[in-house]
């Protein structure tokens, strides 16, 4: 009990300390994570779109390996990501290892599958009757398309949310790819593991309870784009 | 427009819903499609909307510039109303969209829904959101009307308006009106011809108040105290 109140005063005394490291952690943090899932999402959300809403051979196939994906450990997509991008790896010369935008490729991987798969389940509850409605009406291809994401907007937005809370919160691809260099890559899940290595606990809870309370103001901000609310 | 429908066949699993080997609906007619629950009514509307495909057969549609399909307005047994305002909906079919609004009011108001144009569409209850899928449906203009049991959950005022403006629509732009009812007085009240379906085939044909005698006489229970023509109850 002693220890939570420590490391929660020790959080606040973090946050308002501006301790320079503390911020870069946070920023590199929000920076790779917004990224990997905007970049996941531009491709992601058509493509759930696509599956959720039309009928193709291979469709079913598809929506399996998408959803098998879904669970992906974060650690196997950095595996992935480390050996494409190692020295003697088919990308190696680009000398991408060990920074922020090995740690951001590899997110993308374990956040596309998410919101492509998520997606395209919220698109299929309703695109049976928005497309037999739009038909009826006969509205051409483009305006049916707007249409349909229009209908879907909050649960699409769900799943762009649901895939940026599993990027900010994994370690095990942040960390092989990204290697937690201190001032380079190390973001607050790479940060936590190395303070709880060191037996620094109230750093650690500290740094849990920032990520928390990001996570926390952001949802509450999303929560304006919900339904119903 | 002209629609003929040939060598139909339609089947879900299996289990063969549609069978029509014959069918043509006249330009500028009338027509209720009559028959009990999964008879095939909505299948066949489908179909002829180009939502479904048959698995045989074909759809064929004459007169009036070829433009076909794009002359369909459909509306389906449980209207979608979209997430957005009455008003909005009403529009979303209108090509032009600045310069309809006052097309799209009038439509509203035709169905008894202009109150509500600034609301949002998915608050309606059942009723007014079926009058809406009419007025945005009949607001179209199209030369072919397909409309699936669309007066199947109003009040009898709205049932009225809703028959109005569906006579309104085939008289102005001589379009070809087909739709389906459980209501064998509205299919007396509205159609030049009914057609009576089951098991996915045509059972019968022709004059709405002979087939609903013939009906009654089946029925007599059931059809006691129905009507059918022009000043009979909205019941
Ligand atoms: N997608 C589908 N998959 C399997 N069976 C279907 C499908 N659509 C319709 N059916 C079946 O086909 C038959 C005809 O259905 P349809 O909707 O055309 O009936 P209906 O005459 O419109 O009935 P109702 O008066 O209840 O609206 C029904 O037995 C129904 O269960
Ligand atoms: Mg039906």
């Amino acid at each position: 009990m002693e220890n939570i109140f420590l490391s929660l005063r020790e959080a606040w005394r973090l946050i308002v300390s501006f301790d320079n490291e503390i911020y870069g952690i946070i920023a590199l943090s929000l920076i790779v994570s917004v990224l990997s899932s905007a970049l996941a999402g531009i491709l992601g959300m058509p493509l759930g779109i696509l599956l959720g809403s039309r009928d193709f051979a291979g469709r079913r196939a598809i929506i399996r390996v998408v959803q098998t994906l879904m669970g992906l450990p974060p650690v196997v997509a950095g595996l992935m990501v480390y050996m494409l991008l190692s020295r003697k790896g088919p990308m190696g010369s680009l000398g991408l290892l060990f920074t922020p935008s090995a740690m951001i490729a590899a997110q993308v991987l374990i956040v596309l599958p998410v919101i492509t798969g998520l997606t395209a389940a919220a698109v299929k509850l309703k695109s049976q009757s928005v497309l037999e409605t739009c038909k009826g009406m006969g509205l051409g291809r483009l305006k049916t398309m707007l249409v349909l994401v229009h209908e879907c907007r909050y649960p699409v937005i769900s799943a762009f949310m649901a895939g940026y809370g599993r990027a900010i919160s994994e370690v095990g691809a942040v960390m092989l790819v990204g290697g937690n260099i201190q001032y380079e890559t190390r973001v607050m899940t790479t940060a936590i593991v190395l303070e709880t290595g060191k037996g620094n606990f109230e750093r650690a809870l500290a740094l849990g309870v920032i990520l928390l309370l990001l996570s926390f103001s952001i949802n509450w901000f999303m929560q304006r784009f919900q339904e119903d609310s | 427009m002209r629609v003929r429908l040939k060598n139909i066949k339609k089947a879900y699993k299996g289990r063969l819903v549609l069978n029509i080997e014959e069918l043509t609906f006249e330009s500028g007619m009338i027509y209720a499609i009559q028959g009990s629950n999964g008879s095939g009514k909505t299948t066949l509307l489908r179909i002829i909307a180009g939502i479904e495909a048959p698995d045989s057969g074909e759809v064929v549609f004459q007169g009036d510039d070829g433009a076909g399909r794009r002359q369909i307005a459909y509306m389906p047994q449980k209207p979608y109303i979209f997430d957005m305002t009455v008003m909005d909906n009403v529009l979303l079919g209108i090509r032009n969209m600045s310069c309809d609004s006052k097309l799209a009011l009038e439509a509203l108001r035709k169905v008894g829904m202009e109150s509500f144009m600034g609301q949002n569409g998915k608050k309606l209850s059942g009723g007014e959101a079926q009058r809406v899928a009419a007025a945005r449906t009949l607001v179209l203009g199209r030369k072919l009307v397909l409309l699936d049991e669309p007066a199947s959950s109003v009040d009898v005022c709205s049932m009225r308006l809703i028959e109005e403006y569906i006579r309104e629509a085939n008289r102005k732009s001589g379009a070809t009106v087909i739709f389906t009812t459980h209501n064998p007085s509205q299919a007396a009240r509205m159609a030049n011809e009914s057609i009576l379906i089951e098991n996915g085939t045509i059972k019968d044909k022709g004059e709405p108040s002979r087939l609903f005698k013939t009906l009654a006489d089946k029925e007599p229970k059931v059809y006691a105290g129905m009507r059918d023509g022009e000043d009979c109850l909205y019941a």
